[in-house]
């Protein structure tokens, strides 16, 4: 009955990336923005410089300070300094440390892992794109749909937020009292939509904020089906909903 | 069926697809299961189906992001490329690389700038003696002086040279790296780099070679300079390519264009920095050693003969595919 067509419903203005898989599903990437991955940044070499100070400080606390670890030390940092980021992102699947606490993921731009060398690009390049005065990743990122900086560009990849999920509560809705939905009653797409955003915020909200919120709705429908107003909209709501998604689901009530 | 009812029933399998993705991003590489491999794919399907069901049936928001989420990073497990061979790898960095070197006009763009400019450079400070100290400024000039008034020092390995070979490989392949990445701003960053490395080894080598340690100081030079030179036009050359790609796109996009042409610009900047290295052991150990001249110019010949021989590989396979064809 409630024909609910997804394609009305205009893809948001929004930081994400549509991949259409073989599966022809198409999912959502949420990129990340300039902020986040800036702090990411920081983390990162804060977190080098922090490893290199403890080897200094280890090495002068134990009075080796002699020339050859010099030397050893700079090859180090060299190799540290300039494939950090690559060798994490390959052995850690797109993260390094600093991403990982921001939950961040370098994916490439189809959505797929990236390979060592996109991870050795992207890492090199970025040298560039954090130079002063004009930070070129940062200008590359405002004028790139994906947000990619430079390094991103040339490796094909993109950086996406991957934070760690909950497994979606199941909506709990009210115990429904049966809803008097006049016969024929077709739930548009848009009521549809409101329909599902309440459902599943309802547990957040307090009796009195349902109350308001789906009074909104409730009110305005029972006068349509020329009912008086509702003693429980948040009922009314929910069971509105329950009642389009089976319809949906072909197993009319 | 209440949309409950669907979420509460499929729940236990989207777990299960999380916990295989997470499986999978722990094992790369290694030898899989293949039943769960088999079970993971029949677990993405299924997660692609409830997400299109889900989207259709406009469940809630929470169930949609999540599935979006499960769904994507299933997708990025599930195709990837991962082929790596050594022998792949062996092939292209002796065949492919020089071939690319050698046929990639910036190469020998970065090269005649930087012979240019070097020796220009040179000219300018053999002939006029002020010309020096106003490139390289009076206070690195006189350390430079310094540093080859005397013949190098005596002994065998000392733990200086080992310093000393930490910083170069930290400082000049740390140039090299900066010169290529440079190159993305349509080659200016490489251009610059290159002029400007040009110009101030140039006005050294014309300015020391005139000055009373004139033999302490090419004595010094001659062994890493085929590496260090090399390396450092190589390094542009890799620059020049990826900016290039940018203007000259070759029919596709011009991000697209860069795509392409980054992994071989790639290959290149590993070889510079493979180079810059070599140099940097070769100017530690070898150039100030207290060993007979000629041993230092022993070096440099192979080591110069050694990188025309990979070169010209390349270039020979080159005419060798242009017959073929």
């Amino acid at each position: 009955m409630a024909s609910i067509d997804s394609t009305d419903v205009a893809r948001p203005l929004d930081t994400t990336l549509v991949v259409v898989s073989p599966e022809n599903i198409a999912f959502q990437f949420r990129l990340a923005g300039p902020a986040v991955r800036g702090v990411a940044f920081v983390l990162d070499a804060l977190l080098i410089l922090a490893l290199f100070a403890g080897v200094v400080f280890a090495l002068g606390l134990l009075g080796v300070v002699a020339e050859a670890f010099v030397g050893l030390f700079l090859v180090a940092l060299f190799f540290v300094w300039w494939g950090y980021g690559a060798a994490c992102e390959v052995i850690a699947n797109g993260r390094t440390a600093g991403k990982a606490v921001l939950g961040l993921r370098v994916v490439g731009q189809t959505g797929l892992s990236i390979n060592p060398a996109q991870a050795i690009l992207r890492n090199l390049l970025r040298a560039v794109d954090v130079a002063p005065p004009f930070f070129p990743g940062v200008v590359s990122m405002a004028c790139t749909s994906r947000l990619q900086r430079l390094g991103d560009l040339a490796a094909g990849t993109i950086v996406v937020l991957d934070r760690s999920r909950q497994a979606p509560r199941p909506p709990r809705v009210a115990s429904t009292s049966p809803v008097a939905v006049p016969p024929g009653f077709r739930v548009e797409p848009r009521l549809m939509e409101a329909l599902a955003a309440y459902v599943s915020r309802r547990a957040d909200l307090s009796p009195a904020r349902r109350r308001e919120l789906a009074g909104i709705a409730a009110v305005r429908l029972c006068a349509a089906w020329g009912q008086l107003p509702p003693e429980d909209p948040d009922a009314v709501v929910c069971g509105l909903y329950e009642r389009a998604i089976a319809a949906d689901a072909g197993q009319e009530p | 069926m209440k949309a409950a009812d669907i979420i509460t029933a499929r729940t236990p399998e989207w777990i299960a697809l999380e916990r295989d993705v997470s499986w999978l991003r722990q094992t790369r590489g290694r030898r899989l299961d293949p039943d769960r491999v088999a079970a993971f794919a029949r677990r993405y399907r299924a997660a692609c189906s409830d997400l299109a069901l889900a989207m259709a049936m406009r469940f809630p928001d929470g169930t949609i992001d999540y599935l979006q989420q499960l769904v994507a990073d299933a997708h990025t497990q599930l195709y990837r490329i991962e082929s790596f061979s050594i022998l792949a790898w062996l092939r292209n960095l002796l065949v492919a690389v020089p071939r690319r070197i050698v046929a990639d006009p910036c190469t020998w763009i970065a090269a005649a700038v930087f012979a240019t400019l070097f020796g220009g450079g040179m000219i300018a400070a053999w002939l006029h003696p002020g010309f020096a100290a106003d490139v390289v400024g009076e206070g690195p000039l006189s350390r430079v002086e310094e540093m080859y008034a005397e013949p190098s020092d005596g002994g065998g390995f000392t733990a200086a040279r080992a310093r000393m070979a930490g910083f170069y490989v930290f400082n000049n392949a740390g140039i090299g790296l900066r010169c290529f990445a440079g190159g993305i701003l349509f080659g200016v960053g490489s251009l610059a780099v290159l002029a400007f490395n040009a110009l101030f080894l140039g006005t050294i080598f014309g300015h020391m070679l005139a000055a009373p340690a004139a033999d302490n100081f090419a004595e010094f030079v001659t062994a890493h300079a085929p590496f260090e030179l090399t390396a450092i036009v190589l390094s542009a050359g890799a620059g020049l390519r990826l900016g290039w790609s940018v203007v000259d796109t070759r029919g596709w996009c011009r991000r697209e264009s860069l795509r392409r042409t980054a992994p071989e610009a790639l290959a290149t900047a590993g070889m510079a920095t493979l180079l810059f290295i070599l140099a940097a052991a070769i100017e530690a150990f070898v150039s100030p050693a207290p060993i007979p001249r000629a041993v230092k110019t022993g070096v440099a010949c192979v080591s110069g003969l050694a990188l025309a021989a990979f070169l010209a590989t390349g270039a020979m396979r080159r005419s060798e595919d242009g017959r073929a064809e």
